[in-house]
């Protein structure tokens, strides 16, 4: 039982989510997530997240290009092959300015792709949340709020404790494996009641 | 909590104070005209098409919104229609400018067309009653364009006739092309004609351009200043800024990329009928001007409103509005006055003349913008403006 992921609260309604997510905040959790079957647009402000570095990384990226652009005109038009066009000074650097813009774009347009990616944690293709009986409705209909068991505060008695004022529809614990999954008891019902719903 | 107000006295007030400004500014104009008329003529072109860029940079900034639709356009719709709507006063004052037409334009001269073989050979286009029936012409389709728009926005909202706004979409489409044509044209008449042996062809856009960054940088201005009043009650969020200061720093990288289009290939190509144009704008102190372009029409502003956390706050984006609303006479004045001035000089004219239509211009918008609540009453659009599963909450600033 101590290799638990995490526990999982289910709700039927986004309102009850986010306040779930806002009073788990003001409680103390910090290592939570949500999952939902459209984006929420406060539910990112409720759990608490910090605003993402990713900007600023871009930035990073976008001067990067800058740099690159503009640096290999100069340099190879300056020095490596010195070459007079038109009368014009060597270090003609207007005429390097649309490379310099493109190339600006194109770094920071990768490192905004690949940064998300990074950021993001993927690609990765297990994740133990799958494991929580009657998940698959996160996609369908049901809200979910998950408080994970590496947060400091997490206790598996208090935490379930501190999940029930909440009145959700459903507590269960998330195993690290399929096999030591908890007992399905808690949400075979509803998942039957799920799946054959959706199943037309 | 945010505070709620009407603002109507406040309208009302400036409403009398504006028309009090714009009537000394033209009084003092008049005197000026008759002790140097040359001067006058110069002077009142810029004032003029200062602000005639706003009223026909709204109208177009309108016109896109209904084509494209998106929630920005909604909180400013009322300030781009009533800014749209002072253009019958540009009609009318752009009657004076027609008695000032040799004085500014070396083509309508004719002692100076009969020794210069390209003006007799561009005098088709560029002759003194084609000018006159083109020119009004602009402002007659704009003022059209402009009630219309007006109109059909007002009956949508009393009906809350969906078909209505889908008419106003469809009308959009065919009204941008329309406007793109006359606006080039119109810069092309007005400003591109002083020097009539130059010529550029991407000098339409950067005019047009610059027209649409002063109507969001005027319309970001007004929404700062109104953005208690009690019409937005809880639907005007930190998020609306954000999409303004969105769009001002489109605008000024736009604005940056075209001028640099026009700069860079007359400056590579070097060629005499081309280059003199940028001579005199870097000689003559006026390079100086041109440095501060380049850094407050694009570097500051643009630097600046990367920051998300600076574009949430409504001060700040107004403050950079103002900035480039500030720069947009700056450019047209670094754009038309070195075509009578070797040397950078302000002239009191000048000031006189831009106070003096832009009182009458800001009280005429004030005098629109109040007759109706400053939010669209029924527009499709608003539905985007509530997040999924809750009510618009109001976010204080």
């Amino acid at each position: 039982m101590t290799k638990i992921y995490g526990l999982i609260a289910e709700f039927d309604q986004p309102k009850p989510l986010i306040e779930a997510a806002r009073r788990a905040k003001d409680a103390g959790y910090r290592r939570m997530e949500a999952y939902t079957p459209f984006p929420i647009e406060d539910l990112t402000e409720a759990l608490g997240r910090k605003e993402s570095r990713l900007p600023f990384i871009v930035f990073l990226g976008g001067v990067a290009g800058a740099i690159t652009g503009f640096g290999m005109q100069e340099i190879s038009m300056t020095r490596l092959y010195p070459y007079l066009i038109g009368g014009k000074p060597l270090s003609s650097w207007p005429a390097w300015i649309p490379i310099t813009f493109e190339l600006t774009v194109l770094f920071a347009a990768f490192t905004a792709v690949i940064g998300m990616i990074a950021l993001n944690g993927l690609p990765q293709p297990y994740h133990p949340v799958f494991n929580a009986a009657g998940f698959e409705r996160a996609s369908l209909d049901k809200f979910f709020l998950v408080i994970e068991a590496r947060d400091p505060k997490f206790d598996m008695v208090e935490t379930r404790r501190f999940l029930e004022t909440l009145n959700p529809g459903n507590i269960s614990d998330v195993s690290h494996s399929p096999d030591e999954s908890a007992s399905e008891d808690d949400f075979s019902e509803a998942t039957t009641i799920g799946v054959g719903k959706w199943e037309i | 909590m945010k505070q709620i107000t009407s603002f109507e006295a406040q309208f009302n007030q400036t409403q009398k104070i504006a028309l009090s400004i714009g009537v000394v500014g033209i009084l003092a104009s008049i005197v000026g005209a008759i002790f140097n008329s040359e001067q006058f003529f110069q002077s009142y072109l810029v004032g003029f098409i200062f602000w005639l860029q706003i009223s026909v940079g709204s109208l177009f900034v309108l016109a896109i919104h209904y084509m494209v639709s998106g929630r920005w356009g909604v909180v400013i719709q009322r300030i781009l229609e009533a800014g749209s709507l002072t253009l019958p006063l540009m009609l009318l004052l752009a009657i004076p400018l027609l008695f000032g037409l040799q004085t500014l334009y070396e083509w309508a001269r004719p002692d100076a067309v009969a020794h210069d073989a390209l003006l007799q050979h561009k005098a088709a286009y560029l002759n003194v009653p084609f000018f006159v029936v083109r020119v009004l012409g602009y402002l007659i389709i704009w003022t059209a364009l402009a009630y219309l728009y007006r109109r059909w926005a007002q009956r949508r909202d009393e009906n809350r006739s969906p078909e209505l706004h889908q008419r106003l979409k469809s009308f959009s489409g065919p009204a941008t092309v329309v406007l793109g044509l006359t606006v080039s044209f119109a810069s092309f008449d007005w400003m591109m004609s002083l020097e009539p042996h130059w010529f550029s062809t991407i000098y339409g856009i950067i005019f047009g351009v610059g027209a649409g960054a002063s109507a969001f940088a005027f319309a970001t201005i007004v929404l700062s200043l109104v953005r208690n009043d009690k019409s937005f009650s809880g639907k005007l969020r930190p998020l609306q800024f954000n999409d303004l200061g969105n769009f001002l720093l489109t605008m000024v990288v736009l604005w940056a990329y075209v001028e640099l289009s026009q700069f860079l290939i007359i400056w590579l190509g070097n060629l005499k009928e081309e280059i003199p144009w940028y001579i005199a704008r870097q000689s003559g102190g006026w390079g100086g001007v041109a440095f501060v372009l380049v850094l407050f029409h694009f570097g500051f502003p643009f630097l600046f409103l990367l920051l998300r956390s600076n574009k949430r706050h409504y001060g700040r984006v107004a403050a950079i509005a103002w900035i480039i609303f500030v720069m947009r006479f700056v450019d047209l004045y670094w754009f038309i006055t070195p075509a009578f001035k070797e040397h950078f000089a302000l002239h009191w004219l000048d000031l006189a003349v831009l106070v003096g239509i832009g009182g009458l211009w800001l009280a005429l918008f004030v005098s629109q913008l109040k007759k109706q609540p400053l939010l669209p009453q029924f527009d499709p659009r608003m539905e985007e403006e509530v997040p999924h599963g809750q009510p618009a909450t109001s976010e204080s600033f």
